[in-house]
């Protein structure tokens, strides 16, 4: 698959830019569970994305490992809530949704310029394999 | 393969391309073309060796070219101009030893032809 | 009736190509089937090989493996951004192939020209 290295390439950053999508949805719909006081709450799911061959100019990206928010989460007053506690607290995840939504733009912006080195490659690949040809 | 017609020295026609001007840098005096004036040509320029010389050329860049091209097939190719213009190089090649060929082995029948 | 080593390799290679693209296909068809492992072909490896040690080609396309890649909730690990890209890159490889072959031919043909 060496021959024709950018597709690789970015092909890789569509993969890790989606899975960075797929963590950002996962969160979304998770913030508003609620859980009681005495157990953790919903930790934000982070994708932790790294350089394949740093330096060499030609790896890509990879999705080094996942990481997780705090298990904290805030504490809100509640006492109808059949979760709550004796003082009436309860327990939600620690996510902003602006942050959320903020971080799903980029997400979407990298794939789509992803995308757009993917056709720049296919198209300069394609008229590498019409040298010579056409006379 | 020895040639056959190496006696005969036709004028040779310069392979140089338009020699004596001064590169790109906007030459006042253009000489004429080297192959102009020229009537023997450079030394070593009669058909036979230009012919010989075109073969072993051939050979090399069809030997560049099949290489490259089994490193397509296994996928190892670094860049694919690199084979495009290896590819190129040796039609081209090929073409110009036959063509010189067809031409050596009319002439020879051209003069095989004249009445003595 | 033409075998030298650089006409077989490119016609393996196609052969390889051609199942890859199957493959591909079957993979990108199969993208919400519960339980469904990705396929991957490797021809490339073998050729290698053949190559190396010297031997003649020979044309066979390989067995499909399945990938061993996590799998979502269903059982499904089909990623259809790597489908895509392995699509892409086999249809190039593929134009490659092609035109090296051709160009093969086209060199034998020219040279049997008299005229």
């Amino acid at each position: 698959m060496s021959v024709f290295d950018s597709l690789s390439i970015a092909g890789s950053g569509l993969v890790t830019h989606r899975k960075w999508l797929d963590a950002i949805s996962d969160n979304i719909a998770n913030i508003n569970d609620a859980t009681s006081t005495d157990q953790p709450a919903f930790q934000e799911r982070m994708i932790q994305a790294q350089a394949v061959n740093y330096g060499s100019g030609e790896g890509g990206v990879a999705v080094a490992g996942v990481k997780f928010g705090s298990a904290a989460g805030r504490t809100v007053y509640e006492p109808g809530n059949p979760l709550a506690d004796s003082d009436g607290y309860v327990k939600y995840p620690d996510i902003d949704l602006g942050d959320q939504m903020t971080q799903m733009i980029m997400a979407q912006r990298g794939y789509q310029a992803n995308l757009q080195a993917m056709s720049a490659a296919t198209e300069t690949y394609k008229a590498a394999l019409q040298l010579g040809k056409g006379s | 393969m020895t040639a056959p017609i190496g006696g005969i020295g036709i004028p040779s026609v310069a392979l140089t391309g338009v020699g004596g001007a001064a590169g790109l840098t906007g030459a006042t005096d253009i000489t004429p073309a080297a192959g102009a004036t020229a009537t023997q040509g450079s030394s070593g320029g009669d058909f036979a060796s230009i012919l010989a010389g075109s073969l072993d050329q051939l050979q090399s860049t069809q030997s560049t070219a099949d290489t490259l091209a089994t490193q397509a097939a296994t996928g190892d190719l670094r860049d694919v101009s690199d084979y495009m213009i290896a590819s190129n190089e040796a039609q081209l090649a090929t073409d110009t030893v036959v063509t010189l060929k067809n031409q050596a082995v009319s002439a020879f029948n051209e003069i095989m032809r004249m009445p003595v | 009736m033409i075998t030298d080593v650089t006409t077989l390799a490119l016609e393996a290679a196609i052969k390889g190509l051609n199942e890859r693209q199957r493959v591909t296909a079957d993979n990108i068809a199969n993208v919400n089937t519960p339980g469904f492992l990705a396929g991957r072909t490797d021809f490339e490896s073998a050729l290698r090989s053949e190559l190396d040690s010297g031997g003649t080609p020979t044309v066979s396309p390989g067995t499909v493996m399945r990938s061993l890649e996590p799998t979502n909730t269903n059982g499904n690990n089909v990623n259809l951004d790597e489908e895509e890209v392995i699509s892409t890159q086999t249809g190039l490889q593929y134009q490659l192939a092609l035109n090296a072959l051709s160009s093969k031919y086209s060199l034998l043909r020219s040279a049997l020209r008299t005229s």
